[in-house]
């Protein structure tokens, strides 16, 4: 009975130890190749266009009655960015009434916020309407042209123009 | 003589262990998230040390195409550098005729890699061949919108009317 006592309790008080020794050294190669290999830079992508050509269909019946579709048109000017708006659904005097004029704040910065109320506008008014052409000038920097299609395309979560057209200046 | 036993004689102390335990710990979550970040990379390729790319609220990631490089020093198709770039121009580039450049005539070589390509596949897989090819364009934030154009007009020509522009998630 003592000798049966005695083997339970050293069995139960063996104090058992992984040796995470190698385990270790297997990390301290694997981190330093993980960290030469994996980017840290989150890059992404916008899609867009350029113009082509395409063949005008005759609009049926049945597209008359849908909704209207406008397409905005954003010319990106070295002091200022113009809106306007283009449909052969509308008259001149309707698509007039959406055309935008918005000048450089004070510290000469292209007002993107009142960009973007003005084509929210445009939306709400014609909310089947997708498709905006960028016409930014020579002289304006890819920087700007890119912040102006992220304010064309999306305002405080709300879907815009998604499709980005960028054309040039026609001579 | 008792000088010398007098290290024989002090009570042995016990080896020192360091615990590791706490440093797995934290080399377990470092290994785990190089692991996934290492994972959700779609691609491997160098962004130039001349291209400064702008910052996007865009959340759509870029599909592999053929990645043109433009930055005011020289303009790279995949890793070869195929034209200079000067004052904003790129050199030997005639807008009248982009066919003669060097920059057209390598976006025509992948166009026509890349139709052949999906010929093959879709003779393989039995589908109608892809055709909607696009250069993903890797800018410098600072270059002008006229340098920028000149090479949207030559990739248009040499069949690549769609693209994606390269940028950074803010």
């Amino acid at each position: 009975m003592a000798g049966l006592g005695q083997r339970r309790r050293t069995g139960g008080d063996l104090d058992c130890e992984i040796d995470m020794v190698p385990i270790m050294n297997m990390f301290l190669v694997l981190i330093p190749f993980l960290l030469a290999s994996s980017s840290f830079l989150n890059l992404k992508a916008i899609n867009t266009s350029v113009p082509v050509m395409a063949e005008t269909s005759t609009p049926m019946e049945q597209d008359k009655k849908s909704e209207v579709k406008i397409t905005a048109t954003v010319k990106l000017k070295m002091d200022r960015i113009v809106l306007e708006a283009t449909s052969s659904e509308l008259t001149e005097k309707k698509l007039k009434e959406m055309d935008a004029v918005v000048k450089k704040d004070s510290q000469g910065k292209y007002a993107y916020a009142q960009l973007a109320v003005a084509l929210l506008k445009v939306k709400q008014l014609y909310p089947k309407s997708d498709t905006l052409i960028l016409v930014p000038s020579d002289g304006i920097i890819y920087d700007s042209i890119i912040k102006t299609m992220d304010v064309a395309r999306t305002f405080e979560g709300q879907k815009l123009f998604p499709n980005v057209v960028i054309s040039g200046q026609v001579q | 003589m008792a000088l010398g036993n007098s290290k024989a004689l002090r009570p042995q102390e016990p080896e020192p262990t360091i615990n590791i335990t706490s440093m797995m710990d934290m080399f377990t979550i470092i290994v785990f998230f190089l692991l996934f970040s290492y994972a959700s990379k779609p691609d491997e390729f160098s962004v130039d040390k001349n291209v400064e790319l702008p910052e996007s609220s865009s959340s759509f990631d870029y599909s592999n195409s053929v990645k043109l490089f433009l930055s005011d020093v020289h303009i790279k198709i995949e890793e070869d550098i195929v034209a200079q770039m000067k004052g904003g121009k790129v050199v030997g580039l005639n807008p009248d005729k982009p066919e003669r450049s060097s920059l057209y005539q390598k976006l025509k070589q992948h166009k026509e890699k890349q139709t052949s390509d999906a010929k093959l596949v879709a003779m393989e897989t039995g589908e109608e061949p892809k055709s909607d090819f696009h250069v993903l364009f890797f800018c410098d934030r600072n270059l002008t919108f006229k340098t920028m154009n000149s090479i949207i007009k030559v990739a248009a020509a040499a069949g690549y009317p769609n693209f994606q522009l390269a940028v950074m998630e803010k």
